[in-house]
This record gives C-alpha cells, structure tokens and sequence, in this order.
C-alpha cells in the first residue's frame, strides 16, 4: 500500500490501515520521543498520544508534506509541551520547597542511558545525553532529531519549519554548546575519573 | 598539558558516543495501548473537550463573553447617572433650587 492510499484509508477510517500506520511508525515516533524527553514511560504515553492525535486528525491533513513529517512533527510538539509541563511543575515543586511543603521532588532522570547505545559508549553517553537537556529548546530537538533518529537536515528543516541552512546553523550551535558544557564538566571531575 | 589533553580527548569520546546508535524500539503491545486510548477518548467528557477548544468555538465563547461584559459595564454606568441625576433633583427641590420661570427672573419693580 503506498501512502496516498494509506491516506485516503486511514481518512475512510479504515482499522487495518491504522494498524499499519502503528506497527510501521511506532519504533521511530517512540524513539524520537525518548531522545527528545529522555523518559521511557513518558516517551511510550507519547507515541500513544501521537497515534491518538493522528487518527484524530487525519481529515484535515493535506498531503503538502509526506506523512513521516507530519507525524514527526506531532511528536516533536507533544514531546516539547511535556518538557514545558514539566519544568512549570519543577518551578511550581520549587516555590512550594521554599515555603517548606514538600516539593520539588520531580524526577529528572540524571542517568538516563538511550537502549541503542553501545556498550563500551554507555557512560560517555550518560554525561551527553545529561548535555543536551541543557541546550536552548530548538538546539535540543535539532540535535536529538539528527543524532538519535537519524534524521538529515532537510527532514528536521521541514519539521521545524526552517531552511536547511538554519537547521545547519541550529546543529552547529548545539555542538559548540555540547562541547562547552561537556569540557567544564570533565575539567570539573577530573579528580573523580 | 596531559590533563588539557585528556579532557579534550574525553570530550570528544562524549560527542561521538552517539555514533551507531541503535533505534529504541516501542512495546510489542502498542497498538492495544493505543485502541484503549481511543475507547476512553471517546467519552462524554472528553467529546465536549474537543467541542470547546476548536479555534471557532473558543473565539466564539470569547467574544459572547466580551460583549456579555461590556453590556454589563455601560448597563451599570447608565443607571449611576440616572442615579445621580435624581438625586440631584431631589436636593434641587428639597433647596428650591428650580429654574425660576421667566415672569420670576424679571419681576417688576415697584
């Protein structure tokens, strides 16, 4: 089934055309889910959410960009209104620590290691996944785009709604960031390590 | 030097850690998550949820309840003046403070 018709399926409502789309989509929509949010649990409700989302409105999708866009670009703005809900919960945690009610007790996940990692990289992997949660939001989804789905640039640009060129600069940035944060951390623990 | 050295070569391992990276791959079970998720998405609630926040009916309830306020707003400031006004006939009467007639305003003198 090419994906005109598994448009115009998935449109008719069709249950075996959206199990396609779910079995066919699953493990990429999970997965840039996960590099983005660094959150297995959270990462799976967002790939439901995502299938959801999609079913929902898949009458109103007009097939200028190819599907994998489309639901890429749901899971990107999913995963990034997690991330927004989450810091307002860690600041609303924070201000309610400081009047002496227990808060602030919002799991960060600082160790968390991606399952596609290799073995013998699963430590330096920790420490940078750790670096990219600090970068500014478009440099993170950028990156986490490129290095853990994969993605080329030409892709994320039209997730993102940006020139190729802008998508370059964005990932050059992140870079640069990473790299400063990751040389002040080893300069900071090189009595540890 | 060594130390500088060190780091920059640890930095640099932290940076292409990424390379080869596998996909992570979603539960086997998904689509039966995902099918529970659309049953309970189909409820009452969450029908008139979606209602509410379609862009047209959000502006709409908006702008009913803009027009609701200010109605509300210029209703009250009319029945303030029209408040005032009476109470302001009531001293003129209460002071004979009426507008003298015109045989009043020029009266003959003797």
């Amino acid at each position: 089934m090419n994906e005109t018709e598994l448009i115009v399926r998935l449109q008719q409502k069709e249950e075996a055309a959206f199990r396609q789309l779910v079995e066919g989509w699953k493990d990429r929509i999970y997965n840039t889910a996960l590099g983005l949010i660094q959150q297995a649990e959270d990462a799976e409700d967002i790939t439901q959410d995502v299938f959801v989302t999609a079913l929902g409105s898949i009458g109103e999708f007009r097939a200028e960009s190819g599907i994998s866009t489309w639901l890429y670009r749901i899971t990107v703005n999913k995963s990034i209104d997690h991330l927004r809900k989450k810091k307002r919960k860690k600041l609303f945690g924070l201000v309610l620590l400081i009047r002496g009610k227990n808060g602030g007790q919002e799991n960060d996940n600082p160790d968390f290691i991606h399952p596609g990692v290799q073995l013998e990289k699963k430590q330096e992997a920790a420490i940078l996944f750790s670096a990219i949660r600090k970068l500014p939001e478009q440099q993170r989804i950028a990156y986490s785009l490129h290095k853990v789905e994969g993605l080329p640039m030409a892709e994320i640009g039209k997730i993102l709604n940006l020139s190729e060129g802008a998508v370059e600069s964005l990932l050059q940035r992140a870079k640069q960031n990473l790299r400063k944060s990751l040389l002040s951390y080893y300069q900071n623990n090189r009595h540890e390590r | 030097m060594k130390d500088k050295g060190d780091i920059e070569s640890k930095t640099d391992a932290a940076l292409n850690s990424l390379d080869g990276l596998q996909r992570a791959a979603a539960s086997p079970f998904l689509y039966t998550k995902v099918q529970v998720k659309l049953k309970e998405d189909r409820s009452a609630w969450s029908a008139l949820g979606r209602f509410i926040s379609q862009p047209k009916v959000a502006i709409s309830v908006c702008l009913i309840l803009l027009l609701l306020n200010t109605w509300i707003l210029l209703s009250v400031i009319s029945s303030r003046v029209d408040e005032r006004a009476e109470q302001l006939n009531d001293l003129a009467l209460e002071y004979h403070f009426e507008t003298p007639a015109l045989p009043e305003q020029n009266p003959i003198q003797p």
